[in-house]
């Protein structure tokens, strides 16, 4: 019999939280570069799983792309395109270890702290069956502001105020504006390289 | 909580058992013979020419680069087709818009999100048009 929905929500978070924290430590213990971004693949993967049971879809989905799909491409390609013979293995020295746990277990302090000082976060929220993730429609709203209507700020009754909350419209299409930029950028740095190659080769003509 | 999002998470589980469960029917079950040609890297049914660990051309940086870009332009718009037929998304908004007298329609939104894709769309065109798409 498959069990009320409350254990599948805590299911979900505890399969999550563990693949995300055994596979970080994975990236930690890995030598194999390769592997390492590998390992980094599933457990950034996991933590968009986290997101989205928190309710922050488009997090969530920025993760997967972003995250998952773009920034561990950009990783791969560039240990494909640096690597000597083998590819890099790397291994971690005794000073490394110490500072890296000094910094890393700082920071882990710190949050541990922030988040057991919130008082709504220790306890499950009151009205907790009546929530579903659907529900926040972070991205209805985040896609309403970037299409120039802030959702939340419709009620706001004098029209003067109301005037300066009309979304983010320009940012969106500035958006567009450095993603041509990166596009002309990266087109530019690929065409130099031919025209250095030419070059060369009418060098070795000469 | 009921989790809207519960099917996909039961796919990805489903996913996971299906391939996990193949690969270790295989391991279990499977006949173990080696040979040299079987351990051979698979190649299309070509030999390979030479180890696959090797520097790869620099120019494979830019197919990801223009991945990464157009990834990103994807993202962006996702939230406007999550807002597009959500009921409190772009028809609520218009009709809240109407209701305040303020001018704004779906044919304007449209236009806003058409905006955003001709900038890159120049831009494609402009790249197309320098060769930099062409592997020489």
């Amino acid at each position: 019999m498959i069990p009320s929905i409350t254990d599948w929500h805590s299911f979900f978070f505890y399969l999550f939280a563990t693949v995300t924290c055994v596979f970080a430590l994975a990236v930690l213990f890995a030598t194999n570069i390769v592997r390492m971004a590998f390992y980094l693949i599933i457990s950034l993967g996991a933590s968009a799983g986290l997101f989205i049971l928190a309710g922050a879809e488009f997090l969530g989905v920025m993760q997967l792309m972003i995250y998952v799909g773009g920034t561990l491409v950009l990783l791969v390609f560039g240990v494909m395109l640096t690597a000597q013979e083998r590819f890099i293995s790397m291994k971690t020295r005794g000073g490394e270890w110490v500072m890296a746990a000094i910094v890393g277990g700082a920071l882990l302090v710190l949050l541990v702290q922030t988040a057991f000082s919130i008082d709504d976060w220790t306890a499950p929220r009151a009205d907790l069956s009546a929530v579903s993730a659907i529900e926040t429609q972070t991205a209805t709203r985040l896609g309403l502001g970037l299409l120039g209507i802030r959702p939340d700020q419709a009620e706001e009754a004098d029209p003067v105020l109301r005037q300066g909350m009309s979304g983010y419209l320009l940012l969106f299409e500035i958006v567009s504006v450095h993603l041509l930029v990166v596009l002309i950028g990266a087109a530019y740095l690929a065409r130099s390289k031919r025209v250095t190659s030419l070059a060369r080769a009418a060098e070795m003509r000469r | 909580m009921a989790t809207a999002f519960l099917p996909v998470f039961l796919f990805v589980l489903a996913g996971l058992a299906t391939s996990l469960g193949m690969l270790s029917m295989g391991w279990a079950f499977g006949p173990a013979r080696k040979g040299r040609v079987k351990e051979m890297p698979y190649e299309s049914g070509m030999d390979p020419i030479h180890d696959a660990r090797r520097r790869f051309d620099v120019r494979f940086h830019l197919v990801a680069i223009a991945f990464v870009l157009f990834d990103v332009e994807l993202l962006f718009l996702y939230p406007w087709a999550v807002a597009n037929r959500h009921p409190e998304g772009i028809d609520a908004a218009v009709a809240k818009a109407g209701a305040l007298n303020v001018d704004y329609s779906r044919m304007l939104v449209f236009g806003e999100v058409m905006v955003f894709l001709a900038i890159l769309a120049l831009g494609f065109v402009y790249v197309w048009r320098k060769g930099v798409f062409q592997w020489r």
